[in-house]
Parts: C-alpha cells; sequence; structure tokens
C-alpha cells in the first residue's frame, strides 16, 4: 500500500469522526499531501510539533498569554524568596492600609528645619523651626478619622514636642498648652485633674518629654513630674507616688511603661508592679549608672553610661541580639519591634525586628554625623548636622494590608504559590487517573470500558462545588492545614478526570479504527505496541491542551472552594481565600486593594493560562480557526 | 422512544441509589454524636449511670448502632424506622384482658460482652385487651408480669414483632436538623424556592443571551463583533464568579446604588400585599441573577457558537441553500438543529455549574437559599440537613440529566429512531 | 443559444496566504437536453465553477470576473433574492456525499417537500403526495415507508436517490451533478447513473455532470470539458475525445490511457500521470500542466498557450496538440 493511498483512506474517513485529532491530523499531515508545493520543498516536511509551535506563535493572543503567564510565575514562584510569608503575622496597627509609599516621606518645609518628628503608625508628623505642623503618610486611621485635619488651633500654635500614639497625636506647645486629636473617644484627650492643676498653676508643667502610644499619653515635667492619661482599660497609666519628682524619663511598651530616675536607676513605677514581666529588671540597670532607656511593644532595654545595654521583658523579634558597637552608645531609640542606638561618633545602629528594613540602617546613617535622630513604631528618621534628613523602616505597603495588617503582597506572591501548586497537583492527578481509566476503557472496551463510562457519567454528573464542599468538610474536619491542602488536591483530581478519561478513550476508539493501526496490525505488530507507539503520542498532544485547561479550573475551583472556606484554611494565603472576607461594602468601597489586586492577579493568570489553551487547540487544529 | 426513555429512567435510578448511599456513607465518616449531642445540655442534671442509661436508650432509639446499609436503608425510607408493638391478651375463651401488665425486655451487651436483660417499659393491656407502644422498628421479647385475678399469668415471654412503618426520603421525612431543631423539609422548604428561582431565572435568562449571541457570532465569523465577543467572553469564564460578584458588587450597590447588597428582602420589611413581596424579591435578587447569568454566558456563546459553525460548514448546509431555501431557513432550521446535539450534551455540565455557581452566589449575596443552607450546614456539622441538601443536588443533577437525555432524544432521531 | 453559458469566468478566493485562483478563465456551455461532462483532477476547479453558477461558494470565495447566462439571464450579478428563486427551481444540485448531504435530522419528507413548498408555493399536504411521486420517479421501493424515514435509516444507493429526488422535484431545466457517483459501490453507481440517464430521458433535464472518472463521462457526455488548475484544456464532444481523435490535449491523453480499457493491449503497462496537481498559490509559470507532461518542450515552461480551436468542435490548450505528431517528436 503506497503512503499516498494510505492517507487518501485515512482523508476519506475522517468526515465522519470530527474529533479534535482528526481534523488535526488531517490538515496538518495530510495537507502536506493535497498540496505539496513542489517535489523539491516536498521533501522538507515539517513535523506536527514543528507545525503546532508555528501556528501557535503567530496567534498574538499565545504570544500575551504565555508572556503574561510565565511573569506571574516567576513572580509567583521567586517572589517567596523576597517576600517570606510569616504565618503568624499579624499586627493590630498596620491594618487596612492602602498602598502607598510615603510613611515616610518628609514634607518639603520640614526639610532642614526639623525641631521635633514623631513617627506614627503609618504616618510621620513633625514640627518645623516655627512650631508649625506637618503630617505625611497614610494618616486615614479609621473611616472617620483622618489626622491629617489638624485643628485650627494646633496649626495656629507655636508647638514645641509631638508624639505620635497608635490613634491619636499630642502636641505642646511653647506656652505649655496640651492639644490631642485623633481617635478621642477612648478618653485620649481627658486629662487627669493632676494635668488640669499643674496647667493651671504652672507648677511642676515644664515639660521636656512628651510620649504617646496604645492610647494613652505621657507628659513629663523637667522636675520630674509625670503625667500620664488617656485609656486606662489597657493600659498601666498610675505612678507610685514614691516615684513622683524623680522620675528623668520615661518609656512605654504596648501595656505598661518604665521609669529612668533622676538616680541614674531603672523602675517600674506604675502600678501593676510584680504582675508585669518588666517588673525585673536587670540588676545593672538598678546601680545608678543608667543614663538612658527605650522599649519596644513587648521588651524594655535601659543603656548604662559605660555604653552597656540590657534588654528585657518579652524577647521574640530578636530585640535581643544587640549587636557590636563600634564606638560608645550615647542614646538609645525603640520602635515597635527595634531598637536604634545613637554612638558616639555620630552613627546610628539599629536591630531587632526587621520585616519592614526598620534594623537595616543606610550607609548615609552609618557613616555618622546624626545629630538627632527619631525612632518610632517601623520608622526611623536621622537628622545630620547639616539637616539631612536619613530614613529607613517602612515606606508603605505597595498593595495595602488586610484586616489583619499583613501585607497583600506578600500573601498574593505566597497565595498565587499555594493555588497554582495545588492546581497544578490537581491537574496531575486527574490527568493520571483520566489516562489510565480512559486507557483502560478505550483498550479493552465492552463491559469494562461500559463500567467505566457509567461511572464517569456518575462522577461527571454530580455537582461540582457542592460535591468538592461536603468531601473537603467531611474529611477536612480531622487533619491538619498542611494535609488539608493535599486533601484539595486529591479532591480536586478525583472529581475531574472524566474530560481527560472521556478524551483519552475517545482517541483510543478513533486511532483504532483508523486504517494505518489496522495496516499495522495486519504487517504482525502487537495491539499494546501500535497504542504506545502511534496512539500515545497523538493523544499526549491532546492531553496537554485539556491539561492546560483544566490547570485554569482548577485553579478556579481551589479558589472557589477556599473563598467559601472550604478549601485552604486560613492563615495560609490562597488567590481565593484572600478574597474570603470581602463580600461587605466596606471592604469594597473603602478597603478596595484587598480584592482589587487579589482579583486582578488571579483573573489575568486564569485568562492566560486559557488563552494558550485555546491557542495550543487552535494551532493543533487550524481548520477549526480557519472556519 | 419509549425504550429510550425507560432505560435512562432506570439508569437515574439506579444511579440515585448508588451516590445516595456513598454521600450517606460518606457523611458517616464524620465524627459526631447526635446521641451525645441531643442529652448535652441534660448532662449536668443527671447522675452519671443514668446519663449512660439515657444515652444508649437514645443510641438504640436514633437507630446508631445498626449497620450502615440498615441505617441507609431507613433513612432512604426502605426499611422500617419504627413499628407498632401490639400485645394482645385474651383468655381461653377469646374475651379481652383488661389491665395485664407486661414487661418489654432488651438485651444490652455490657461491657466485656456481658449480655443483660433490661426492662424498657412496662405496659398495661385496656379493655380491648391491647397494649400498643411506638417502639423502634425490630422484635422484643415480652414477658408477663401480672394479670388480674382470676386468670393465670403465663411466665413464658414471648417474642413479638413490631409492624413496620417507613420513615424516609421516600416517604418524604428527610430528618431532623440539629443546628435548626426543626424537620428538614420545614428548613429547606424556603430556601428551596428560592435556589431554584433564581437558577431557573438565570439559567432562562442566559440561554436567552448565549443562543441567538452565539448563533449570530457564528455567523458573522471573524468579524468584529465576533472578534469583540470571543475576547469578552475568555474573561467571562476565566474570572470566578466570586470575583465577578465583587466587581459587579461595586458598581451597582456601592457606586451607583442601584441594588440592595444582601438579602432576599427588605430587612424588617412588612408588605401590604403579595405583589409589593414579589416585588422586593425580585429587587434583591435582581443583582445576583445578573451576575450569574452573566459569569455562565463565556462558556455556553463559545460553545453555541462552535457547534454553529461546525454545522454550517456541513455539506447538508449547501444541500439546503441548493434547494433555494432563504439564508434565516438555512441557519435557524436546518443548521441549529443540528448545532443543537452539542450544545444539549453541554447545557447539562454547564446547568450544573450553573447550580454550583449559585452556591457561592448565595453565600456571596447572603441569598436564603440552598447554597447557603448548605454552607451554614457544613459549617455547623449538621449530618441530616447537608444530607438532605446533597440530595438535592443529586436529584437536580439527575433529573437535569434526565432531561438532557430526553431532549436530546427528541431532537436527533439517531437516538430515537433504530435503525 | 446555449441553455447555460459560462464565459471566461473567474472565481477567485481569498486566504490568509493569498488569493487562491480556483477558476481562472473558465468557460463552457450546456445546451438543452445534454449533458456536459467536465472531468479534472481534485483542486482543478470544476466543482468551483459549478458553485458559482448558484453563488453557492464560501464566504471568502467571489467570482472575480466573467459571465454565466441562463437562459439569457445574467447569473453572476443576481441579487440573493432573485437566486433563491433560480436555486432548486430552473437549476438544481446533486452532490458527491450522499451520506453528509442529507439533513440528518429531518425527514426524507420533510426534506423532499421543502423544494416544493418553497418554488411551488405547495402546502405541507400536497408537497407529502408529490414526495411519494417523487420516491417513484427515483425507483425507490417503498416509498410511504422511506418518506418518514431519516436518513441514518437509509443505505448510500437509497440517499443518492433521495438526493436526486430532492433536485429533480421542482423539474430543473439544469442538472449540476457533481461526482454524484464517486462515493457509491460500482454496482449502486451504475444504478445510479442510469437512474440519470432515464430520467434525462424521461424529463428532457439538461445535466452538468462533473466528474474526475473519465468511465462516467464517456457513459453520460455529450460534451466533455477536460478541466486543469483551473482551465478548461481542451473541449470536446465525447466520441471525439472516446473515438481516436488525431487531436488530443495531452493531460487528456494521460487521463484517458490510465483507465483500462477493453481494447488496451494485455501487455501495455496502464500509464499514469507522473506528479500531482500543483499548489493553487504556487502555479507554474507558463502552461500549467507542463511541469507533469512527458511532451514539454522549453517554450511550455514560459509561455501559456491559449484555448484554440483544432476543428470545428473541439478546442485545445496547447502548443502541440497533434498527438502523432509529439508522439514522433515533431514539434514545431
Amino acid at each position: 500500500m503506497s503512503r499516498k493511498s494510505d492517507k487518501n483512506m485515512v482523508e476519506n474517513k475522517t468526515p465522519k469522526k470530527k474529533s479534535t485529532l482528526v481534523r488535526w491530523f488531517r490538515s496538518n499531515v495530510l495537507r502536506k499531501h493535497d498540496l505539496p508545493y513542489d517535489s523539491a520543498s516536498a521533501e522538507t516536511i515539517e513535523t506536527p510539533l514543528q507545525i503546532v509551535a508555528q501556528n501557535f506563535f503567530k496567534k498574538k493572543t499565545a504570544i500575551f498569554g504565555i508572556v503574561v503567564f510565565t511573569l506571574i510565575l516567576l513572580f509567583v514562584l521567586v517572589g517567596p524568596q523576597f517576600f517570606r510569608l510569616n504565618l503568624g503575622e499579624q499586627d493590630s496597627t498596620l491594618t487596612n492600609i492602602p498602598p502607598g509609599s510615603s510613611m515616610m516621606k518628609l514634607p518639603k518645609e520640614l526639610r532642614n528645619n526639623v525641631r521635633d518628628i514623631a513617627p506614627g503608625r503609618t504616618y510621620g508628623v513633625g514640627i518645623d523651626n516655627d512650631g508649625h505642623l506637618y503630617t505625611w503618610g497614610h494618616t486615614r486611621i479609621s473611616d472617620v478619622i483622618d489626622l491629617e485635619n489638624i485643628p485650627d488651633e494646633v496649626q495656629a500654635a507655636d508647638l514645641e514636642y509631638i508624639a505620635a500614639g497608635d490613634d491619636h497625636i499630642v502636641a505642646i506647645d511653647t506656652s505649655g498648652k496640651l492639644y490631642v486629636w485623633g481617635n478621642t473617644r477612648r478618653g485620649q484627650n481627658v486629662y487627669t485633674s493632676d494635668i488640669m492643676g499643674a496647667q493651671k498653676s504652672g507648677k511642676n508643667w515644664d515639660i521636656v518629654q512628651l510620649e504617646a502610644a496604645n492610647q494613652c499619653s505621657a507628659a513629663l515635667d523637667k522636675d520630674g513630674y509625670l503625667y500620664l492619661w488617656g485609656n486606662t482599660s489597657n493600659m498601666d497609666l498610675k505612678v507610685r507616688k514614691a516615684y513622683q519628682g524623680q522620675i528623668a524619663k520615661i518609656s512605654f511598651t504596648a501595656n505598661e511603661y518604665i521609669s529612668l530616675l533622676k538616680d541614674g536607676n531603672v523602675a517600674y513605677t506604675g502600678f501593676k508592679g510584680k504582675g508585669s514581666p518588666f517588673s525585673v529588671i536587670p540588676e545593672p540597670l538598678l546601680q545608678g549608672k543608667t543614663v538612658d532607656i527605650a522599649s519596644t511593644s513587648k521588651t524594655m532595654a535601659g543603656l548604662t553610661e559605660d555604653g552597656e545595654i540590657h534588654i528585657w521583658g518579652k524577647v521574640d523579634r530578636n530585640e535581643g541580639a544587640i549587636p557590636v558597637f563600634e564606638s560608645k552608645v550615647v542614646k538609645l531609640y525603640g520602635g515597635r519591634f527595634h531598637y536604634s542606638a545613637l554612638l558616639e561618633d555620630g552613627s546610628v545602629v539599629s536591630w531587632g525586628g526587621n520585616d519592614f528594613g526598620q534594623a537595616l540602617v543606610p550607609s548615609a546613617a552609618k557613616s555618622g554625623n546624626v545629630e538627632s535622630l527619631y525612632v518610632g513604631y517601623f520608622q526611623n528618621y536621622a537628622i545630620k548636622e547639616n539637616g539631612d534628613d536619613i530614613t529607613w523602616g517602612l515606606k508603605g505597603f505597595p498593595l495595602g494590608t488586610d484586616d489583619l495588617g499583613r501585607d497583600m503582597l506578600t500573601r498574593i506572591i505566597n497565595g498565587g504559590r499555594v493555588t497554582m501548586l495545588v492546581g497544578a497537583i490537581a491537574v496531575v492527578i486527574s490527568t493520571i487517573i483520566g489516562v489510565t481509566l480512559g486507557g483502560i476503557a478505550g483498550y479493552f472496551g465492552g463491559k469494562v470500558d461500559l463500567l467505566i463510562m457509567r461511572v464517569s457519567e456518575v462522577v461527571g454528573g454530580l455537582p461540582f462545588i457542592p460535591f468538592a464542599m461536603i468531601l473537603s468538610a467531611v474529611i477536612g474536619s480531622r487533619i491538619n492545614p498542611q494535609q488539608r491542602m493535599y486533601l484539595i488536591m486529591v479532591v480536586l483530581g478525583v472529581l475531574s478526570w472524566v474530560g481527560t478519561c472521556r478524551l483519552v478513550r475517545a482517541q483510543f476508539f478513533a486511532q483504532r479504527e483508523m486504517e494505518y493501526v489496522t495496516a499495522a496490525k495486519a504487517m504482525g505488530f502487537r495491539e499494546v505496541g501500535i497504542i504506545f507507539r502511534h496512539i500515545m503520542p497523538n493523544v499526549f498532544s491532546l492531553l496537554l491542551v485539556s491539561m492546560t485547561l483544566d490547570f485554569a479550573t482548577s485553579m478556579l475551583t481551589e479558589s472557589t472552594l477556599s473563598y467559601l472556606g472550604f478549601g485552604i484554611p486560613l492563615p495560609t494565603p490562597t488567590w481565593g481565600n484572600l478574597l474570603n472576607g470581602a463580600n461587605n461594602s466596606i471592604v469594597i468601597q473603602q478597603y478596595w486593594w484587598r480584592w482589587v489586586f487579589p482579583a486582578i492577579i488571579f483573573g489575568l493568570c486564569v485568562i492566560c493560562i486559557n488563552l494558550i489553551g485555546d491557542a495550543l487547540r487552535d494551532a493543533m487544529d487550524p481548520k477549526a480557526t480557519e472556519r | 422512544m419509549g425504550k429510550y426513555i425507560l432505560k435512562r429512567l432506570i439508569y437515574v435510578v439506579v444511579v440515585f441509589f448508588i451516590v445516595s448511599f456513598l454521600m450517606y456513607a460518606l457523611y458517616n465518616l464524620i465524627p459526631t454524636d447526635p446521641a451525645r449531642a441531643q442529652l448535652e445540655p441534660l448532662k449536668m442534671s443527671l447522675k452519671p449511670h443514668e446519663y449512660e442509661q439515657m444515652y444508649s436508650d437514645l443510641r438504640r432509639e436514633m437507630g446508631l448502632d445498626d449497620s450502615l446499609v440498615i441505617r441507609y436503608m431507613r433513612w432512604m425510607g426502605l426499611y422500617p424506622a419504627s413499628g407498632e408493638l401490639l400485645i394482645q391478651r385474651t383468655d381461653d375463651m377469646g374475651n379481652p384482658i383488661q389491665g395485664a401488665r407486661y414487661e418489654v425486655l432488651i438485651t444490652e451487651t455490657g461491657i466485656g460482652g456481658k449480655k443483660t436483660e433490661r426492662v424498657l417499659r412496662v405496659l398495661t393491656t385496656n379493655a380491648e385487651g391491647e397494649a400498643v407502644m411506638q417502639m423502634r422498628f425490630g422484635t422484643y421479647k415480652v414477658k408477663e408480669i401480672s394479670i388480674p385475678e382470676p386468670h393465670t399469668l403465663d411466665p413464658e415471654p414471648k417474642l413479638l414483632k413490631t409492624d413496620s412503618i417507613f420513615n424516609g426520603m421516600l416517604q418524604g421525612y428527610f430528618g431532623k436538623s440539629q443546628y435548626f431543631k426543626r424537620d428538614v423539609v420545614s428548613v429547606i422548604k424556603e430556601p428551596i424556592k428560592n435556589t431554584m428561582f433564581i437558577n431557573i431565572f438565570a439559567t432562562i435568562a442566559a440561554l436567552g443571551i448565549t443562543i441567538p449571541l452565539g448563533i449570530y457570532c457564528a455567523v458573522k465569523k471573524g468579524g468584529k463583533f465576533d472578534s469583540v465577543v470571543q475576547a469578552t467572553t475568555i474573561l467571562g469564564y476565566s474570572i470566578p464568579i466570586y470575583i465577578i460578584s465583587l466587581i459587579f458588587m461595586y458598581f451597582f450597590v456601592v457606586k451607583w446604588r442601584i441594588f440592595p447588597l444582601m438579602g432576599t428582602k427588605t430587612p424588617g420589611a412588612m408588605y401590604a400585599t403579595s405583589t409589593e413581596e414579589l416585588l422586593d424579591k425580585l429587587y434583591h435578587i435582581a443583582l445576583p441573577v445578573i451576575v450569574m447569568t452573566f459569569a455562565s454566558l463565556g462558556g455556553m456563546t463559545r460553545y453555541v457558537r462552535s457547534s454553529m459553525i461546525e454545522a454550517l460548514s456541513t455539506d447538508y448546509i449547501r444541500t439546503a441553500r441548493a434547494k433555494g431555501l432563504r439564508e434565516k431557513v438555512v441557519i435557524y432550521s436546518h443548521a441549529w438543529r443540528n448545532a443543537l446535539l452539542p450544545v444539549i450534551t453541554s447545557i447539562l455540565a454547564w446547568f450544573l455549574g450553573i447550580f454550583g455557581g449559585s452556591v457561592i452566589i448565595e453565600n456571596t449575596f447572603s441569598l436564603n437559599g440552598m447554597g447557603k443552607l448548605y454552607w451554614h450546614g457544613l459549617n455547623s456539622l449538621d449530618f441530616e440537613l447537608v444530607l438532605a441538601i446533597q440530595m438535592f443536588y443529586t436529584v437536580v443533577s439527575l433529573l437535569g440529566s434526565l432531561l438532557i437525555d430526553l431532549s436530546y432524544g427528541l431532537v436527533d432521531p439517531r437516538v430515537r429512531v433504530d435503525k | 443559444m446555449a441553455l447555460l453559458e459560462v464565459k471566461d469566468l473567474k472565481t477567485f478566493f481569498r486566504t490568509k496566504h493569498g488569493t487562491v485562483k480556483a477558476v481562472n478563465g473558465v468557460s463552457y456551455a450546456v445546451e438543452t437536453g445534454k449533458t456536459l461532462g467536465v472531468v479534472g483532477e481534485s483542486g482543478s476547479g470544476k466543482t468551483v465553477s459549478a458553485m458559482s453558477i448558484l453563488q453557492l461558494l464560501d464566504a471568502n470565495g467571489y467570482i472575480e470576473n466573467g459571465s454565466i447566462t441562463f437562459n439569457g439571464r445574467e447569473l453572476t450579478d443576481l441579487p440573493l433574492k432573485e437566486m433563491y428563486k433560480i436555486r432548486g427551481n430552473d437549476i438544481s444540485v446533486i452532490f458527491q456525499e450522499p451520506m453528509t448531504s442529507l439533513n440528518p435530522v429531518f425527514t426524507v419528507e420533510r426534506q423532499i417537500s421543502e423544494p416544493f413548498m418553497i418554488h411551488q408555493g405547495l402546502s405541507k399536504k400536497q408537497a407529502a403526495a408529490r414526495v411519494i411521486d417523487m420516491l417513484k420517479d427515483v425507483r425507490i421501493p417503498n416509498p410511504e415507508v422511506v418518506t418518514k424515514q431519516y436518513p441514518h435509516q437509509l443505505s448510500g444507493g437509497m440517499r443518492q436517490r433521495v438526493m436526486i429526488a430532492m433536485a429533480l422535484a421542482c423539474k430543473p431545466r439544469i442538472l449540476i451533478a457533481d461526482e454524484p457517483s464517486t462515493a457509491l459501490d460500482v454496482t449502486i453507481q451504475a444504478q445510479i447513473l442510469k437512474l440519470m440517464n432515464d430520467l434525462q430521458e424521461e424529463k428532457g433535464t439538461s445535466i452538468l455532470f462533473i466528474t474526475h472518472d473519465l468511465g462516467v463521462i464517456c457513459q453520460m457526455a455529450d460534451d466533455v470539458a477536460v478541466m486543469y488548475c483551473g482551465q478548461v484544456v481542451e473541449m470536446a464532444p465525447a466520441r471525439t475525445i472516446f473515438g481516436h481523435s488525431k487531436y488530443l490535449h495531452p493531460y487528456t491523453e494521460g487521463l484517458l490511457v490510465s483507465v483500462p480499457r477493453l481494447d488496451t493491449p494485455v501487455t501495455q503497462r496502464l500509464e499514469a500521470i507522473p506528479g500531482s496537481v500543483p499548489h493553487p498559490l504556487r502555479l507554474p509559470e507558463g502552461c500549467k500542466f507542463a511541469p507533469r507532461c512527458k511532451y514539454a518542450q522549453p517554450r511550455c515552461l514560459v509561455e501559456e498557450p491559449e484555448l484554440v480551436s483544432i476543428s470545428e468542435n473541439q478546442s485545445i490548450r496547447c502548443f502541440y496538440p497533434d498527438m502523432e505528431a509529439r508522439k514522433d517528436g515533431k514539434f514545431e
């Protein structure tokens, strides 16, 4: 049988079977027979694979899809190296922050003109040398409160000190008048009678230190009198009488404060006393040689006149990893999780929690000449002798944060990795099951085929989402999150093999009836050999298409399940559960970044995969596109 | 055709039982103990041995100790759930004896496999000489303990069997929701209406749009309009439905304030007329239906388009044209009838997709539907409720497939008519 | 004047890779009551030229040039509305594939009654009665049963009879038969051809018979047009071609010798035309057949011959139409 007639027969047969492969076969292999250009070019026959590739890259959408998908894939695969996911991460001071990078962007007017700076949790406030106030960064701390709305009287006043708390700002002017704005619902602006009295009389009201923290504030008089006010329910806001008039400096942690006394000792001057882990003050700090104190949210630090630093409290963010200093430490500052120290030679050293680079001192600040340093929360502002400012720490979140203060970018990157991984493995599982069952059905036919087809009909006929939910709920209730992720892969795989199975089976049947298989059989080749030599390569190209499209579907399903709370459980991020809880009008409108970014990248990713899949299918079946 | 329908019917019934059994078995894997849950409130007020007693009674009452198959059949209504134990006592003359007292005994297997007999209940015959008690279906040992004079006591215990009362799915009893403490039927009555309503609404709307659109695109294939539709439909089937919901919510609810955000009715609303109530409901489900319709457009439009293109390129379309048929007749009669075949097959998957999608939509929009209830039931491990809803989904899909098969048969003579 | 006259017809197709000149200047005519056989390999443009008559081209095909007159009426620029009245009524078509040319979801009755209903305005009932008549005409046994059946219940031969019945329903003046017998078994093929001959005698229909099979042409046609690469290379009465003519196009000659005949000596080998039809987008310069022609001269490869009248009713597109001369190597 000549090659030509062989193909002719195939061609005559094909109109009856409209399977993709046959059309592909017909148009890619037979075209060369139908329309050979001439005898010379007929020799340079392109392989089907080359033709597929050619057709594929002819489509603009395919190129777009493959480029964008590759970018997303890289982003998601390489990204986690740089944006490490910390599952336990959450910070109440960083919730629902919109995208931006202006948290440490000093206003022009303040440059070279700084009297005081107070770094707030996501913003900054500063006073210039004329006592004018400036704010920058994300000042909108809740739906209704924007710290940018400075009261008129504050704007008019000649301010001397300023301090920023979690949700309020306190300032004092040169005449000793206090101002508080921001969230005042928790008594942030309710002064105690001591303050009122002192303010009125002017006695013991020469304020040298102003501090603000978690809904409370502190003002320290030159003569050692400490005034505390604000929300007393979560703060130890009392001063033991014995210490009044002795205090030289105070420092706030999240729920307590400590004082440095004028005699060079550190003391827990609040009422909680023994109940607090901070009351156990390291011995060296009780020898009258302490010159400075600072605190983070859970630790405290004291500096002795020898330049030694002692940390105590709940040290869990590397606060205790005090570096070796090249010169003597003169002043100590504390952020939320990190410490910064100003050295004798005018350089700065930071250590401790470095989630946002707040302990990563830029070389300009390392090299010295720093005159003053303002540290708070996650930010550091260093002012050099020449008035230049150097900042390091949290600039902002490029894609904002969620309701638990987690960086959306990090979660999107890591979530993408989980979603893609789950999707990919689910596809692999479903393909393995589909190919095996489809192959068995196609190879054996008859009753086996009937049985497998019935089973596939049942599985394919079940409403997918409810069924996946029930499987996840039933089995998932007894296993840990890691196992649950595997479970979701298996569930998706087990429920979505039907398409692949039918495809493989149909190919088996279609190919078995092809003349070339009959011919091969007639020539004495064993059927198994024929299948693996001839049928499998053809099936493989189709599988590639179906796997691509299934990959998109699996990702969609995983994300849908996770969105409903039956997929990968929080806090592990996926592109689905990132959107979990986004369906209320506040999130939709006010915190749009919490759903827009995950939606965009996920949508884009699935679109690209579908574009690739479609283009691939069209490339294997050019007839379909021409039609 | 009759044979074909019968075959499909039998198939559907068999699949229903297989799937329902699998679901039941699967759900039995959940480590819950309804008996313990029911007794929990009483636990503090009972002595430990009383509690144990009540617990084992309740377990028996609920039939929790039976084998899986028996429980399944009982749940399905194929095995008697309960029955009346009837004791009749007459004297030798056949006259009824009133006031005879009987012990109903059960055998319990205690710790260490020791079997003990325990009195479950004491019954007294009435004037007709009968004592009746509703019990779990089974055989009980009954022993006469006293009998009024002058009759003589029959000390020999007898084995009596209850009659059978079926009370399962097939009888319309879907069990009791542990969470709502009500019959499942009453719990799902309202949601089922809502779900059917929005799904059928969305299906009709989607078909009404996709079919003409797909045909138009097929006829004008390669044109500008077609390309735009092709591009949009890729968006449609690539973006998950909940993201589409969020986008639509953003514009229609938050930005333009056209539709309410959630729920099936205005909270606290009192309706003067039922029309008003219906209108309010329509107003509330409008956005979910729009989202569902939009989300299901993509796949179906593409499918209609490609099968229409396939049909239009066939030889018989050329024949039809050569006959002198108008183009409209060629497209809508000759081509569409054929393009319908692959479309019908895909409609089932698509319809199921819509139903699955409604689970998401109902949760996103907080609609009081089956999907929402299902989600709720799964979260609160409400065994019987979830099973009932799962059965609802199964029945919907099976009926859907049956319907598809039948319409396939109607459209395609090759299926309907034997050679 | 001929009933149907095709003059200098050029039908082109726009494709991604360029314009395919499927029919490039074809002229032929069908006389009343006669059969014109158009013969050629696949891709020679024979079907396209016929489909151009009824404007049944694919969406990317168009008539570039030329005229088609039917009964004195120009068809190429006829609006679709008018064309509807001609299709299936004055001119009808039988297609090659009876398996796929009938709509699988409609009954035979519905498919045959359509022409009656649209062209003659008959009611469904009247049309149904006529369908039975038509089925009888095409010698279908049990027409009452067949009329209610679906195509998949019929054999290939039966389906082709149904196609013929459908085509002849409105007593068309011209029947275009596009390889009506190619897909059928040989015995069925003979039956169908006989049927067509009989019906032509009964009804006086003119037939435009398209085939690649010279044997069939010999049996059916009065006149023959041989096509190659979108051109008519030879136009002659069947008798001239199948008789021992002095002049013959080398392609026709090749076709003839590749068919076994009763008078072919047993010792003579059947000759095949070497090579294959060129790609429509890369047609050779000069004579289109030259690359495959065993008599090709240098001139043939650069210069394209015209269709020249050799005798009163024979025209040939060749520089060397004289068979004897070129066989003896006399080229002048």
